[in-house]
């Protein structure tokens, strides 16, 4: 068996956020605050309000007026784009002339603030203690400056949410026109996340939802279309938001956003949703789920998997991996996540194989972090590190541990054994595989939180005797980087997670495409990513290849900062203000999360074109119409796999003859 | 002195999936799997996913009829 421990994995994260130091509003310096109000406008106001009262009989030139909301969602007190239907007679004259401007204002007592504005004829609405946006009469931006409460004043951006930057990457939008017919209409969508706020407008046509299924395993219940309409899925929530936003990226309309501008891949394909726990148990029965409703409805699907693991031989020869080939098919293909370990220290490899009358040998090192888990009497801090060691079934080798204390902790010939050492335990077992026939070593470690226990491991890998390797190819994995590191040894690559690495899972990489947004959070309103280069790889990027040499990630999509739809449910804890765009019921999100759904929506154009293409044909085109760049250099290569996905192109290939 | 490993919490029942010899698992395949204390929820063609008592689980490894079992993994999330 595949032994493999049930401890609770936290959900891996990618790196802290790699933005520059939370900007703070900018605060007038005491000099000029104390003779000038108009040292708190921002200096595109500047200009607006020093000319409003000379040039008052002229019409100002307009700064921002951005797009009244949608009907569906204009009701909802979420920002600038909301305050054009509540605006007085006089106020929508003025918005007729132009002279209301829109803005951003950093204040103390909002609520007095917001009175002044309506006063003036304009509008506002406090969207915290501390932030008030609104539109201003351009002739009153002095007096708001004016005003002891406010501390600065900004002019509202309009967020350039037409040809969004993904999709000119990818090419399949150029001068904002959309350059396929494909909409992935008559295309199953499939989604195995976190859940969908399935009131989102985006996931909306015509006034019903456009999830043709919804399946809760938390709950075990299902909702068709018509169980949704009628509101019986609202208690199957998503919290996290992490399947919202992904089910968005791939099949999303645009709903909620200005014009319908955020639009997903495939805008007009079905949706069918698996609210799942994220054990491998549940996602294998949920990829089933998927494609038997596919084949009940006669549709081609594809399912997107934002989730993976380091458990496994990371060859594809894992039980779920080896269901995904089989579930696999003409009109069924699955789309996996490549991970979010690219710069995580998890795994090592050597290769042990000598030459000359000595065994060969080759050593890595290792720490344990400290973490708090649920004991028999309440919380108890511990070192707990599961390790799987692999090698090729030519070569016989001795695979073991060192502890700090010196002490060599070996694994059974077959079978498992327990060494207590009272500061520190460890259980080692060693199997062949069944399938695949390589031999595995897992060491499951549990330590005191004390440094001396937590840091100092080794593993060694030495031949048995001179010359008994004949690849001699040695990979370990820390199943989390929050578990520990390796300290010496650690090769960043072969990191493609498990279930990227099934045979016929396309497997996608990240890159950046967007490095700025208007944000939620008062205290951070304009994210710009000023280090985050656009159109490189992510470095989150897990690379490639597996184990066994198969050229994974097969392709590179935008997933480095997406905007994509936000669900109403989600905590603060996962998605903080910052991720939440100003105005619309939008996040910005990153990881090979966003990545793989790009994907995901453009195989369901591809499907839409011939339903009946299976995944090697799809990683054909996939492969074939890739554009390379001086970002991604010459492919294929372990980060950017054959290169950034060139949706123009897929679509245009013909079959291979 | 108490290992470590037993102040821990482990679960009495853990989740697998079983893969088996057979291709097309039948009732009686099914039920033999339950006279070996898995409780069976999938059959997605020869793999079972399903329950079994911690204890169980070498005799359900052991069966001629099994060819893998793997316990169920939790796997993490990639976008934040």
């Amino acid at each position: 068996m595949a032994k493999k421990k049930r401890v609770a994995k936290k959900p891996a994260k990618p790196r802290a956020t790699k933005k520059k130091a939370p900007a703070r509003h900018p605060r007038p310096r005491k000099t000029v605050s104390q003779t000038s109000p108009l040292a708190k406008l921002d200096p595109m106001l500047r200009l607006g309000a020093s000319r409003a009262k000379v040039e008052a009989r002229f019409q100002p030139r307009a700064l921002e007026v951005p797009a009244v909301r949608p009907q569906a969602v204009s009701g909802l007190p979420l920002g600038i784009h909301s305050l054009a239907s509540r605006l007085s007679r006089v106020g929508a004259e003025r918005l007729q002339k132009e002279d209301l401007v829109s803005v951003v204002i950093d204040c103390g007592a909002g609520e007095s603030v917001r009175e002044s504005v309506d006063q003036w004829g304009g509008c506002g609405t406090r969207v915290s203690p501390s932030t008030v946006v609104a539109r201003v009469p351009r002739t009153e931006l002095e007096s708001l400056a004016r005003l002891s409460a406010v501390r600065y004043v900004e002019a509202s951006t309009k967020l350039k949410l037409h040809s969004d930057l993904a999709h000119v990457s990818s090419g399949l939008v150029r001068a904002g026109v959309r350059t396929v017919p494909q909409t992935g209409a008559g295309v199953l969508v499939g989604i195995v996340d976190t859940g969908i706020d399935v009131s989102h407008p985006a996931f909306h046509s015509g006034g019903k939802t456009r999830i043709v299924n919804y399946l809760d395993q938390f709950t075990d219940q299902e909702f068709d279309s018509t169980k949704i309409d009628a509101g019986d899925a609202a208690g199957s929530t998503d919290t996290i938001g992490h399947g919202t936003h992904v089910s968005g990226i791939a099949a999303g309309n645009g709903g909620g956003s200005p014009n319908s501008a955020l639009r997903g891949v495939a805008p007009e394909a079905d949706l069918a949703v698996v609210k799942s726990t994220l054990e491998t148990a549940d996602i294998l029965t949920a990829i089933a789920h998927i494609f038997d409703l596919a084949k009940a409805r006669n549709q081609p699907a594809v399912v997107n998997c934002s989730f993976g693991g380091h458990v496994g031989g990371h060859d594809g020869s894992t039980i779920i991996e080896r269901t995904i080939d089989e579930l696999s098919g003409p009109g069924r293909i699955v789309v996996v996540s490549a991970g979010n370990e690219g710069s995580d220290p998890i795994h090592a490899h050597g290769v042990v194989r000598g030459e000359g009358a000595t065994a060969a040998r080759w050593d890595a090192k290792f720490s344990l972090s400290p973490r708090t888990f649920q004991g028999e009497s309440g919380p108890v801090e511990l070192g707990i590190l599961f390790l799987q060691v692999w090698h090729q079934r030519e070569d016989r080798l001795k695979v073991r541990l060192r502890s700090p204390s010196g002490n060599f902790l070996d694994p059974p010939a077959e079978g498992s054994k327990e060494h207590d050492f009272g500061s520190f335990f460890v259980e080692a077992s060693r199997q062949v595989h069944p399938y695949s026939g390589d031999t595995l070593v897992t060491f499951e470690i549990i330590t005191l939180p004390q440094a001396q226990w937590l840091s100092n491991w080794t593993l060694v890998a030495e031949e048995e005797s001179p010359g008994s390797a004949t690849v001699g190819a040695v990979h370990a994995w820390i199943r989390d980087g929050a578990e520990g590191r390796f300290t010496t040894g650690a090769t960043f690559e072969y990191l493609i997670g498990m279930p990227a690495s099934a045979y016929s899972a396309v497997a996608v990489a990240s890159y950046a495409t967007r490095n700025q947004w208007k944000s939620r959070d008062p205290q951070n309103p304009t994210i710009h990513l000023e280090d985050l280069a656009l159109e490189a790889l992510s470095s989150f990027s897990s690379p490639g290849p597996t184990r066994d040499g198969d050229t994974k990630p097969e392709v590179a999509a935008p997933g480095e900062w997406l905007l994509a739809p936000l669900s109403k449910d989600a905590l603060p804890s996962e998605l903080p203000p910052f991720t939440r765009v100003l105005g619309i019921e939008y996040a910005s999100l990153r990881g090979t999360s966003m990545s793989a759904p790009y994907v995901t929506g453009s195989l369901a154009l591809l499907l839409q074109k011939d339903g009946s293409i299976d995944w090697s044909e799809a990683k054909r085109r996939l492969i074939k119409s890739t554009r390379q760049d001086r970002h991604s250099g010459v492919c294929w290569n372990a980060g950017w796999g054959y290169g950034k996905l060139d949706l123009e192109r897929l679509l245009t290939i013909e079959p291979d003859a | 002195m108490h290992k470590l490993r037993d102040s821990l919490k482990r679960p009495e029942t853990l989740r697998v999936i079983v893969e088996l010899e057979v291709r097309s698992p039948q009732d009686e395949d099914l039920a033999h799997l339950g006279d070996l204390g898995l409780d069976v929820e999938r059959v997605v063609g020869n793999k079972v996913v399903g329950s079994i008592p911690a204890a169980k689980l070498e005799g359900l490894e052991a069966d001629d009829s099994v060819r893998m079992v793997e316990r169920s993994e939790k796997l993490g999330l990639h976008g934040s």
